[in-house]
C-alpha cells in the first residue's frame, strides 16, 4: 500500500487529515516533513534543518546584529520545533511556524539585552511623527552607495541596527526574505494593512538610516 | 517639496512598491515623469530594496549541525530513559537539600555563638565583686 490517510488533532479540537504516501524526505514538502516528525520519523527533522538552517540564521543575524546570538537563536528555535511539533497547525505553511518561533525567541533576546536602549527609545516619538514619510522624498542616497557592494553591507548593517525592532523585523521580512504579506502578518501576529504600513515606515526609516550613515 | 509630492508620497509611494495595481502604477508613472525629486526619491528607495534582496547570505558557523545533533541526541536519549528525568528531580532535591543544609548550619553557629556569649555574661556576673580598699 503506497498511500495511508491519518487523522491529527489539531488544537485539541479539530483534527487534519493526512494522506501520507510512501516518498523520500528529500521529495518532501516542508510540511510534510514536519507531520512526518510528528508521526515519529525523527529522519525527517535533519533535512528540516537542512533547508531553514540558512534562511532563518540570515534573518536572525539581519534582527539582532550578532552572529553568536543569532546561531544560539536558530539552535533553540530548532529545538523548540523538535519538541512541540505536536503542536504544528497543517493550515499554516511550516515556513511560518518555524519563523514564528524563530522570532519570538529573537525578540526576547533582544528585548533582554537591550531594555535601557527600549526604555529610552520608547520616550522618543520620532519613529511615529505624523510628517515623517512625507520628508522621507528629501533625501536621496548617495551614488557611491549603489556602486561599492562592501560598503553597502557595512552600511546596511549599522543602519538596520538603528531603526525600531517591529519595523526592522517588518524589512527583513518583506525584502531579504521575501516573505508574503499574509506570512508576515502572522509571524508578526498583526494585521495585513498594519503590516504593509510598518513595511513603508521601515523602509522609509531604513533610507533615513543609511542617509545618516553615510554623512559619517 | 509641494504638497502635491507629499501626499503622493504618503499615499501612493507604499502601494506602488507593496503591490501596486495598475491605476496606482500610471499615476506614479505620471507623476515622476514630472517630478525630479520625486524621480530620485523613488529610484533610491527601488534601489535600497534592489540591495536589500540580494545582500550576501549570512552563514551559520560550520559547528552549527554537530551541535545541534547533539542537543537532540541528548533530549531522544533523556526521552528514551525517563531515569534521568528523575536524576534531574534528584538534582533539584539535592540543590535544596544543600541550601538548606546551609541555613541550618548558620543557625546552629549562630545558637552555639551566642549561648558562648551568655555563658561568659553569666561568669562574668558570678564572679565576686572586688571591694575597693582605699589606702588610710
Amino acid at each position: 500500500m503506497s498511500e495511508m490517510v491519518i487523522s491529527l488533532p489539531v488544537n485539541n479540537a479539530e483534527s487534519f487529515t493526512y494522506t501520507r504516501r510512501r516518498k523520500m524526505f528529500s521529495d518532501m514538502t516542508n510540511e510534510e516533513l514536519l507531520l512526518e516528525l510528528r508521526l515519529g520519523k525523527e529522519d525527517a527533522f535533519p533535512f528540516l534543518v537542512k533547508r531553514f538552517k540558512s534562511p532563518l540564521f540570515n534573518t536572525i543575524f539581519r534582527y539582532l546584529g550578532n552572529r553568536e546570538d543569532a546561531e544560539d537563536i536558530v539552535q533553540d528555535a530548532f529545538v523548540k520545533v523538535y519538541l512541540n511539533v505536536d503542536r504544528y497547525d497543517p493550515a499554516f505553511r511550516a515556513s511560518t511556524w518555524i519563523y514564528t518561533i524563530a522570532l519570538n525567541l529573537a525578540r526576547s533576546s533582544y528585548k533582554r539585552k537591550n531594555r535601557w536602549l527600549i526604555l529610552t527609545s520608547a520616550l522618543k516619538r520620532d519613529d511615529d511623527d505624523q510628517d515623517f514619510m512625507e520628508s522621507v522624498a528629501d533625501w536621496s542616497l548617495s551614488p557611491e552607495f549603489f556602486i561599492d557592494n562592501q560598503h553597502q553591507l557595512d552600511v546596511i548593517e549599522k543602519a538596520l541596527g538603528k531603526i525600531n525592532p517591529v519595523f526592522r523585523e517588518a524589512v527583513i521580512l518583506r525584502d531579504m526574505d521575501g516573505l508574503s504579506y499574509e506570512e508576515i502578518a502572522v509571524i508578526m501576529s498583526l494585521n495585513l494593512g498594519t503590516v504593509k504600513s510598518k513595511i513603508n515606515r521601515g523602509r522609509a526609516l531604513l533610507k533615513l538610516a543609511i542617509q545618516q550613515e553615510l554623512k559619517k | 517639496m509641494s504638497a502635491f509630492c507629499s501626499e503622493f508620497w504618503e499615499k501612493k509611494v507604499g502601494n506602488f512598491l507593496n503591490n501596486p495595481s495598475l491605476a496606482v502604477k500610471n499615476e506614479v508613472q505620471d507623476h515622476i515623469r514630472t517630478c525630479l525629486i520625486c524621480r530620485q526619491s523613488l529610484d533610491d528607495m527601488l534601489g535600497m530594496r534592489r540591495i536589500l534582496k540580494n545582500l550576501p547570505d549570512a552563514e551559520p558557523g560550520e559547528e552549527f549541525e554537530t551541535n545541534l545533533n547533539r542537543r537532540i541526541q541528548f533530549i531522544r536519549r533523556d526521552r528514551n530513559r525517563p531515569i534521568i528525568r528523575y536524576f534531574e528531580y534528584f538534582n533539584i532535591l539535592f540543590t535544596v537539600l544543600i541550601g538548606s543544609m546551609i541555613v541550618l548550619l548558620f543557625f546552629l553557629f549562630s545558637q552555639v555563638v551566642e549561648n558562648i556569649e551568655k555563658k561568659k555574661q553569666e561568669e562574668e556576673r558570678s564572679k565576686p565583686k572586688q571591694e575597693l580598699i582605699l589606702p588610710d
